[in-house]
Parts: structure tokens; sequence; C-alpha cells
């Protein structure tokens, strides 16, 4: 073949990728129906904006038709997956969306240490307890990010043992600071989320039980399995080589007396919602996931002990392992409802109260309302 | 719109292009002014007319100029052309820094109008001027066919982010232009090279500027390493738009001008600006720094007009002081380079005369870098160890490992080596350089798509200016 044949030949195929390309990007997506819900990105996908002569011209509209061709994208997650893989392997980069994989395992990378925010809130702490709860016996207790038990890096954890000091240097002297790290491991914790294992938490129960004097261990638990769960961190990271979770639960005897009253979602009666883990986030099979306010009751203890847990999203899977040890147990989420509305809102009667969070909380704790 | 946005590659190019080869010869001006207006209102709906304003005026003032040649109302019709543009570009990216300067300095407290600065403005009002300029200097005729000349001033390739196109350098295109298979194989890859450019390189590089310069465990090494990023980032950003551009012009039938020519390969400081954003320097070349008198005046008067060439550079590229100043600190560093250093460095290797050249160039985008996390000034003092800083840090030490591929591949594509190895394929392995072309930039347009479709909406860095 001579040399300018071959040159037509290269220039025709250039030119026949690029209007391939540009033809099956036009008119795959018309074609395809929209999508409602990325399950691996937990999150609604964008549905074509309406329009408007406002929103046209200040340009607002433009913005939310990109958002919703970004989501829309035919073979989206494939090209996420090519992105990731591109990466990681090609690229030899360390993380993804602020998102790194060591030995199967997903850890997210949890910014700075920000020693305000830590000091905010022990006094946040210590003003819902001079405002509330003088009488009760006060716990605090900060849950380790996974990433606490990796090799020690300065720039991929936050310093935790120092948070924690901090924490406890600012608190009132009448509130004990329960410590946690040593009950838990890295096998503790799901490897695509950055979630606890409910089936892991009996060292923190026995701990916490050892602290606050509450009676455990009458329960006989049986395990159900999820599979696959694939964590928070699975679609934030893009990879699609990464092995998904088993996600188990813990029933027992009994479960079924058990009183559950959620202020968002009166319907809701059970421990666990098993719908749930066909929705968005597997995890919200424990105590129906994130609501402001959430009760308990336990009516074959009769200790008359009632427990205030003020709680970020991991308390969903230990609460239930504690009920035993109370008549009731009320979970609050300040991200949820203001500090100002809980007399009005909450029963604030309680013997102890456990402020139980992930060490994000306090590195951020102005989401505390 | 952007061009690395899934709207324009998926949607907006498209269609044009079909509609483009649809229509007739006749047809092929209205559809890609069409396009163009569509292409600019998706950006800027209310400040399209200003594109309509500035394409009337220069149109009306053109034809003016050349009916009344060699008169003094040519002459005014010249200066009101340029006032005309000149008050677009005051109006709209000016004002605030004029009045806040005047606020400043006379400590009275005029409101500002805080208008957001219409994309593009600075590209084609020069367009427009160069356009009336060159008519008046009888180097080009007049265009009396108001479509044609409003394609020229709103041609959606090169409309907001240049490469500046003068009138004449597409003159004949306009009205008469061919589409050879040939051009558009070419277009095509010299737009997915600088799609790749833009999302693979630039946007990475970003990045890792961002992580460095952004005060969380800041080191020297770090400063030194994201203003080095930064300074990749935005040549790749801007040179991948031209790229972009060029390669769009040749899908329409149009050559524009190169705007980049490896300018990190410079043996000094002038050379590195002969090779950066070049359709820049030619236009302020020639219409301000030849009419001032250029070189061939007494040396203070040529420190003169490098001050003021520069001085107005720096401000074309953003209403700030520290464009200004960084203007100003070239047109210092270019005429002691001419005047002193120059003599001595060239007689230098040239591995030392291109570091003299990269640590002045690095310092001149820390200056320009206005909006680094700490500052432009804590990082300039932060690199020569003031601060305390330490040397490296572990967030340095993490990102810089992290990213060295990219910097690596940065490095590299600065460089003219991947073009050189092109080429030697080319000519010992024409089948195989032919086979693997369209290969690579089917694998490069699919990698872009899955960073764009992964990332987020992401604007070009001089979109600003």
């Amino acid at each position: 073949m001579s040399l300018k044949k071959v040159e037509k030949v290269k220039n025709i195929a250039l030119a026949a990728v690029f209007a391939g390309a540009l033809a099956c990007g036009l008119l795959l997506h018309p074609l395809l129906p929209d999508a409602v819900v990325s399950y691996s990105e937990r999150r609604y996908y964008k549905q074509f904006p309406k329009m408007s002569a406002s929103v046209v011209l200040n340009a607002s509209w433009m913005g939310e038709f990109e958002t919703y061709l970004l989501d829309q994208f035919p073979m989206r997650d494939g090209l996420r997956s090519v992105k990731a893989g591109a990466l990681f392997y090609t690229l030899c980069q360390s993380d993804n969306n602020g998102v790194y994989v060591k030995d199967g395992n997903i850890f997210k990378m949890n910014g700075s240490y920000k020693e305000d925010s830590v000091m905010r809130f022990s006094e946040k702490l210590n003003t819902l307890v001079d405002t509330y709860f003088k009488k009760a016996s006060v716990y605090v207790a900060v849950i380790p990010d996974k990433s606490q038990y990796l090799r020690p890096h300065a720039h991929l954890q936050l310093p935790y043992d120092e948070m924690t000091a901090v924490i406890q240097a600012h608190l009132h002297e009448d509130i004990a600071y329960i410590p946690l790290k040593d009950t838990l491991s890295l096998q503790s914790y799901y490897k695509t989320d950055v979630h606890w294992r409910q089936e892991s938490l009996m060292p923190v129960v026995e701990r916490l039980s050892a602290y606050m004097g509450f009676s455990v261990g009458k329960n006989a638990y049986q395990p159900h399995e999820y599979a696959p769960f694939y964590g928070g961190y699975y679609g934030q990271l893009g990879l699609s080589n990464i092995t998904p979770d088993t996600l188990r639960y813990l029933s027992w005897d009994g479960i079924d007396e058990i009183e559950v009253n959620d202020i968002e979602h009166p319907g809701l009666t059970g421990v666990y919602y098993e719908k749930g883990l066909a929705g968005m986030d597997a995890y919200d099979v424990f105590l129906n996931g994130a609501t402001p306010v959430l009760t308990l009751k336990n009516s074959r203890c009769t200790n008359g002990k009632g427990l205030l847990v003020f709680r970020d999203s991991f308390a969903s899977s230990l609460a239930p392992l504690m009920i035993e040890g109370y008549e009731r147990i009320t979970l609050v989420d300040l991200r949820y409802i203001e500090s100002s509305l809980l007399e009005e809102y909450v029963n604030l009667r309680a013997d102890d109260v456990l402020f139980l969070y992930g060490e994000l909380i306090p590195n951020n704790s102005d989401l505390l309302k | 719109m952007v061009f690395s946005s899934i709207a324009f590659l998926f949607v907006f190019l498209p269609v044009v292009l079909s509609v483009y080869y649809l229509v007739g010869r006749k047809a092929k001006n209205a559809v890609l002014l069409v396009a163009s207006l569509l292409f600019y209102f998706y950006g800027e709906p209310r400040y399209t007319v200003l594109l309509v304003i500035s394409s009337l005026s220069d149109y009306l003032h053109a034809l003016y100029i050349e009916n009344r040649r060699g008169t003094k109302r040519a002459k005014y019709a010249l200066v009101s052309s340029i006032v005309v543009n000149l008050l677009l570009l005051g109006v709209f990216k000016y004002a605030d820094f004029l009045i806040g300067a005047v606020n400043g300095a006379l400590q009275t407290s005029i409101p500002l109008p805080h208008l957001r600065l219409p994309i593009g403005i600075s590209f084609f009002t020069f367009q427009t001027m160069s356009y009336t300029i060159d008519v008046y200097r009888n180097k080009a005729h007049a265009q009396k066919n108001l479509l044609s000349m409003a394609t020229y001033v709103c041609l959606f390739p090169q409309l907001v982010a240049g490469p500046i196109v003068r009138y004449v350098t597409v003159a004949d295109e306009l009205d008469n232009r061919a589409h050879t298979l040939d051009g558009f194989a070419k277009g095509v890859r010299r737009f997915i090279l600088g799609l790749g450019k833009k999302v693979l390189l630039a946007n990475s590089l970003g990045a890792l500027s961002g992580e460095l310069l952004n005060g969380v465990g800041s080191s020297v090494m770090g400063l030194w390493a994201g203003t080095l990023a930064f300074m990749l980032q935005v040549y790749f950003d801007f040179s991948g738009y031209s790229d972009m551009a060029i390669g769009l012009g040749r899908l329409f039938g149009f050559g524009f001008p190169e705007n980049f020519d490896y300018p990190f390969i410079s043996k000094s400081i002038s050379e590195f600006w002969r090779r950066w954003h070049m359709t820049l320097g030619s236009w302020f070349r020639d219409y301000v720094y030849i009419p001032l008198g250029g070189n061939r005046v007494k040396p203070p008067r040529w420190v003169f007009n490098l001050l003021v060439v520069w001085a107005l550079t720096g401000l074309w590229h953003g209403a700030a002081w520290n464009f200004v100043m960084w203007g100003l600190y070239l047109a210092v560093v270019i005429s002691l380079e001419k005047l002193l250093m120059g003599r001595v460095v060239e007689k230098w290797p040239a591995i030392l005369r291109r570091v003299y050249a990269m640590l002045f160039i690095t310092l001149s985008f820390v200056i320009f870098n206005a909006d680094a996390g700490i500052g432009w000034k804590n990082v300039l003092t932060g690199m020569f160890g003031t601060g305390g800083l330490p040397v490296v840090s572990a967030p340095t030490a993490y990102y810089l490992k992290s990213y060295a591929l990219v910097c690596v591949l940065g490095v590299i594509g600065a460089t003219p080596l991947i073009k050189k190895a092109a080429v030697t394929l080319r000519v010992r392995q024409p089948i195989l350089a032919a086979v693997l072309e369209p290969v690579l930039c089917c694998a490069l347009m699919v990698l872009v798509v899955a960073y764009l479709v992964d990332g987020s909406f992401n604007p070009f860095l001089y979109f600003r200016f």
C-alpha cells in the first residue's frame, strides 16, 4: 500500500472514530431511559431540568443541564471504573476522589485536623450537660475511624490520640471519657464502608457496660446476612474489582418485644428495617438510618434505667446491643435537630447520658446544631 | 459552554457539525454564526448582546474608515471604534478595579458596580480592535458582508479563550474555504490532543497545586512543587484550549494561528514570552509596542515602552494589582536581561540558561497565582525558607508521590519530545504510525470522557481573562 493510501485510510479512520464517538454520545442518551437512583454512588441522579425564561437567562438551567448530562451519560459506572483504573493502575495515583485502597479495604482521607473544632465539640457537650443533665451520669466516647488501624501516616489519618486528649482536657471533670480504640481493630469495620460491623461490637458493649454499669450478656444473638453489601466508599472509589462486604445484623429471642418510636417515621416499629437493605444504603437496616430522635423501649427490662445517646450513624448498630441493660434508650442526632428544641421533642429524663461519635464529628463540630 | 463539557462534546458539536456539512456552501457561515451565538448564549445569556454590539460597531466603523481612507474622519472613526471596545472592556472588566483604586487613593467610597465579567470579552474585543486598526492601516479591506464579519467575531472555536485570530488571517477563508478529509482528520487529532491536555493533565496538575498551596502542611518543597504544578496547569489548560480551538477551526475549514511553541524549553525570559500565548504577544507588539517606538529608541524610552506593554499585558490578564505587578516584574527582568544579564547568560551552557529562565518564570507565576490558598506573598516568602516552614512535610511527600507520574508526563508533554517521537515513527514506521494514531485518539477520547463523567464541571482558567 502506498504511503498516500495509508494516510488516506488513517484519515478516514480518525474521522470515523471521532464522528462515531460523537454520534454514540448524542444518540444513545435519548434512546436510553433516564436513571433515577445510583446505588453505587448512593444518590439520586439529576433529572432533566425544568426550563423557563428566567432560569435560562440567568444561566442556572445550563449548569443543571450539564449535571443532568453527566449523571445520565450512557455507561456512567463503567466509565467511572475506567477513570479509577487509569488513575490507580496507570498513573499510580494514591487516591481517587479522596478515597484510597489498602489490602482490599477502602479508606477515605478525612481532611486536616481542626483543633478549634475539637475544642468547640467539648464546649458543646459541656453546655448540653450544664443545661439538661446536671443529675445524670455523663459519658463520652469517640469512635476511631478505621484508618487509625493502618500504619501511621500523618497525612492520611486524623491524630486520634491527640484529638481525644484535647476533648478530655476540655470536658467537665465529672464527665467520664470511655476509651474505645483498643476494643476495635480493622476487622471490626466493613471493607467498603465507614461503619463498624455490628457482629464485632461485643468488646465495645462490654467496655461501655464496665464504665456505665449496665448489664449485658444474657441475649443469645443469631446473625442474619445480607450480601453483597456495597458500602459508601465503594461507589466513591469507582473501582469494580473490590470485593463487596457481607452485612450481618443480630437478632435475639424477644427482639420483637422491643418497641421502636421514630419521631420522623412513626410507622416504623422494628429494630431492623429490612426493606432498607434494598435501598440506597443497606446500613439503614439498623434502626432505619439517619433520624433526629428515636426511642427503643425494652419491656423485658424492669430496672427503670433510661439512657440518652447523642450520636451519629455508628450508634444505630450499637444501640440494639445495649438495650438489654436499659428499659429505655433514646437516640438523638444533633445533626438533624437543634439543641434548643430538645426539651420540646425529647424526654430528657435519663440516668445515663452517652455522647458517642465517630472521630469526624469532633473534627467538624459545626455539624452539631 | 466549554469544550470539555458533555453538553459541548455530545450535543452541541455533533449537531453543529452535521448541519454544517449538510447545508450548501453559501449557508455555512450562517450555520456557524447561529451556532456561535448559541454557544455564547449558553454560557452568557444576557451578555450575548455585547457580542452583537461589538460586531456591529466594528463592521460599521471599518466600512466608514475604508470609505474615507486618508481623511481625518477615518482617524476619528478609528478612535471611536477603539473607544467603544475599550469602553466595553473598561465597564465590564475594569470598573471595580478602577473605582477601587480611586477609592483607595482619594479615600472616597464610590460604590463598586460588581458587574459579572463577560466570558471571553478580552479576546473578542482585541480581535475586533485589530480588525479596525488593520483596515485603517490598509492592511485589510473592510468586510462588506455583515454575516461574514459577524461570523469572524463570533466564531465559537476561538471566541472565548483565543487564540486571538486577526481578521487578515482568516479573511479569505471566511468567504472561500476548503473542507478536506486531511484537514478534518488533522482537526480531530488536534482537538482530541487538546482535550486530553486539559482534562487529563491540566486538571490533575491543578488538583496537585491546589493541595500543595492550600496552606495545610505547607513546606518549602511543597510550595516550589505547587508553583511548578500551577505553571504546568496553566500551560496545559491554555495550550490545550488553543489546540482544541485550532482543531475545531480545521473541522470547519479554518486555519488559526499557533498560540504556543513549547515555551518551557526557552533559554531566556524573552524567548519564553515569544513562545507563550503568541497571538497576544504579537498583538501587543504590533498595536502597542511598535507604535510606541519599539526598540528603535533610546534605552530609557525603550524601557518605558516595555513597562507600558507589560503593565497592559498584566492588566489584560486580570483587573487586579497582582497582575499589574506580574507585568511590571516581567518588564523589569526582560529589561535587565536585554541590557545587562543577556550578554553574560548567552555564554552559559544551554542547560544553565534554561534553569535561569525557568527560575525567573516560576517566580512570575507565583505573582500570577492570586488564587493560591495561602496567598501569593506567603508562597513567595515560604519558597525561600522564611516563616519557619519545614523543607518537606507529610502532605507534600504524599502528594508528590501520588502525582509523580502525572508530573513526569506533564514535564515530558511540555517539551517537543513526544512530537519528535511521533514524527520519527511516522517516517520509519508509517503503517504502524497510521494504525496507532486512530487507536490512541480513540483511547484518549474514552479516557477524557471517563474523567469528565466522574469529575465536576471544570471551566478553563483563561475564561476569566
